[in-house]
């Protein structure tokens, strides 16, 4: 069993950084995340949203997989709960794969919240339990993946600034829009795709 | 506008049933809007979004049967199961 953990601060105020963790795919820093679906949504008594969402993801194998397993792509899946409480300020998920679970389990949380000292930050603490069943070299995989799990939490720090820019850029769009302004120059964009 | 379009179609994510990306999108888009500006605001007057999710949530489980995705206590798929071998 392994656990890893790390904390970040986003220097973003907590509703640009819940609006983005919501919107956190597609983004090009987890190209293998192909889909997202929402299996349940409510508010609660206290007025929160809980959420269950499902991830697919697919991973390329290299080709000797195809000898042994007879797929070089496997799609995984993982399932999501998580809690927004908008009048405390935090967005937890809780994740873990449902696929493979006789070979390995990998439990992620993940909560962001105010920074403490300044609204206009939030800080996100990440934390992952990882246990690799019934294989000899159990603690050396899960390094290794506590390792993947450490260099994609960086990927997914990136991936959480490209959904912020792109949230921004869509609103400034919009405003120009509306403006007028921007109706030839789009024209031409439309005419290049 | 019609650029704005292409856009949210560029940054669009897929459904795991190929056939419910436009009913998830659609209940997506109207999701995303009422969470920023309602919800985060604090307005808890109800969910405009009730009749498209379900729709897409139709769609949706019946994707996931057909792909036998072990999906573990979700309501909609009755009494909770063991985690099946995969």
């Amino acid at each position: 069993m392994k656990i890893w953990a790390s904390e970040h601060i986003f220097n973003h105020p907590w509703e640009t950084v819940t609006k983005a963790a919501m919107q956190k795919y597609p983004n090009p820093m987890n190209p293998s995340v192909f889909g997202v679906d929402v299996l349940d949504r409510s508010v609660d008594t206290n007025g929160r949203l809980h959420s269950t969402r499902l991830l697919s993801t697919e991973w390329g194998l290299p080709a000797i997989a195809k000898s042994i397993i007879g797929v070089t792509r496997t799609c995984t899946y993982v399932q999501e709960h998580s809690v927004v409480d908008p009048k405390e300020k935090t967005f937890e998920l809780k994740s873990t794969n449902i696929s493979f679970t006789n070979l390995v389990s990998v439990d992620e949380k993940l909560t962001y919240k105010p920074h403490p000292q300044d609204p206009e930050k939030t800080v996100l603490t990440q934390e992952a339990l990882i246990s690799v069943k019934g294989v000899s070299l159990s603690s050396y995989l899960e390094g290794l993946m506590a390792k993947t799990i450490s260099a994609n939490a960086g990927k997914g720090r990136e991936a959480m600034e490209w959904v912020i820019r792109r949230l921004n850029t869509e609103i400034e769009e919009l405003a120009a829009t509306a403006r007028g302004t921007m109706r030839v120059p789009m024209a031409a964009a439309v005419a290049d795709k | 506008l019609f650029y704005l379009y292409y856009l949210f179609i560029y940054f669009s994510m897929n459904s795991v049933g190929e056939a419910c990306t436009d009913l998830k999108r659609e209940y997506d888009q109207c999701f995303n809007r009422w969470f920023a500006e309602k919800f985060l605001k604090g307005d808890r007057n109800g969910d405009p979004c009730t009749e498209t999710f379900r729709k897409y949530q139709r769609c949706v489980q019946k994707a996931i049967k057909d792909k036998d995705i072990p999906i573990d206590g979700v309501e909609f798929m009755g009494p909770n199961k063991d985690k099946p071998e995969s």
